[in-house]
């Protein structure tokens, strides 16, 4: 009876560490293509306006989930993947997923008239000056990064992706269900 | 009888009329310079510098950053790496040879002293950065990124000897492109 006990006591402690492994760990996630889980490290700082002129800060975002992703209109990738994140923006509108979509020194009316074409419900932050981007240090344009509730990144895509694909879509679902059930 | 020959010749007309366009398109369609095996893809675009400048302008770029950026010679490279593991670029490891020796590349470290004594604003600053290969990066697999090689201007034909990497103790991939030309070689270049 008393090995049986322990026996239980110790698939209960499994199980119990599984779970909170399970919670900590991103990585036991579905990674879909292209998305790389990265040795994580705390964001950058963050500090924006946008293009309507309301700042934007990631440490005010903390608690959940924020994509995090630098563009600028020269860049074809960026035009190719753009309508893909309106899209997935649109889908995540009720989830806790926070979107910081930054145009890389680029001005005003570049940045209106980009969008209005490709991508019009997107309110892009502007790094004016380019020294924001210059912090994170992308492998280049476009670059998205995903951090985590606590402000450390997590996640890197490589290039453009197609973000509103179902393989996408159910990761950040995902992400953003963790940031749910943290707060 | 009289019907057939006449179709025969009205197709044969027809023919002949598409013929020069079937050149024309083959001719535009030609590949850009590169390179390309099991391993990568190297692709080089040649920019002239009237392209190079409408585009620079068009981003607003100040016209003294335009004018001493028309002293050179741009290419865009695209490089995608079809292995399973990482590829190592180096453009230290990235030789431009003609006829009369090595070419020299502009190093990304070279243009921000040049940008600062010009009081070129920040922003074309770093758009202008983001536009360059990057010096090195590790390609992970399936790969694809891009970015400007800038050269002196020449109107010498001539390779590339591109080495990139794969990790110690392995053989690194060398892919050799020929016959480049800087875009406009053919009208008269001048060196700052």
């Amino acid at each position: 009876m008393k090995k049986m006990c322990n026996t239980f006591s110790i698939i209960c402690c499994m199980l119990i560490s599984g779970f909170v492994w399970a919670e900590d760990s991103p990585s036991a996630l579905l990674v879909p293509k292209g998305i790389l889980s990265i040795a994580a490290y705390p964001a950058p700082p963050l500090e924006l306006n946008d293009i309507d002129g309301n700042p934007f800060s990631l440490e005010q975002e903390k608690g959940r989930w924020i994509f995090v992703h630098f563009w600028a209109s020269w860049c074809g990738p960026c035009r190719r993947e753009m309508p893909a994140i309106q899209n997935m923006v649109e889908k995540f509108k009720k989830l806790p997923l926070t979107f910081a979509i930054v145009n890389t020194a680029e001005d005003e009316d570049t940045v209106f008239t980009f969008l209005g074409l490709l991508a019009p419900d997107i309110v892009s932050l502007m790094d004016l000056d380019g020294q924001v981007t210059e912090a994170w240090k992308p492998r280049g344009l476009p670059s998205t990064y995903l951090v985590d509730p606590a402000g450390i990144v997590r996640y890197q895509a490589l290039g453009g992706r197609p973000w509103d694909e179902d393989e996408y879509l159910r990761f950040l679902t995902e992400l953003s269900a963790q940031s749910a059930q943290q707060n | 009888m009289r019907q057939i020959i006449l179709r025969v010749l009205l197709m044969l007309a027809l023919g002949l009329s598409l013929f020069p366009i079937g050149i024309l398109y083959a001719e535009d369609e030609r590949p850009p310079p590169g390179f390309e095996n099991t391993q990568l893809r190297l692709q080089l675009f040649p920019w002239s510098t009237e392209q190079m400048a409408a585009f620079f302008e068009a981003r607003g770029f100040p016209a003294s950053m335009i004018e001493a950026l028309s002293a050179y010679c741009f290419f865009t490279a695209s490089i995608k790496n079809k292995r399973n593991d990482v590829l190592q670029l180096d453009l230290a490891n990235w030789e431009f040879v003609s006829q009369d020796g090595k070419l020299q590349r502009i190093p990304r470290s070279q243009w921000p002293p040049l940008w600062k004594k010009m009081n070129i604003p920040l922003a074309s600053q770093s758009t202008f950065r983001w536009m360059l290969l990057p010096e090195t990066l590790d390609f992970y697999a399936d790969e694809k990124e891009g970015g400007n090689i800038v050269l002196r201007k020449t109107t010498a034909v001539f390779s590339l000897r591109a080495q990139f990497g794969l990790g110690e103790n392995t053989e690194p991939v060398i892919a050799t492109v020929n016959n480049l030309q800087c875009a406009d070689a053919a009208g008269a270049i001048q060196s700052p």
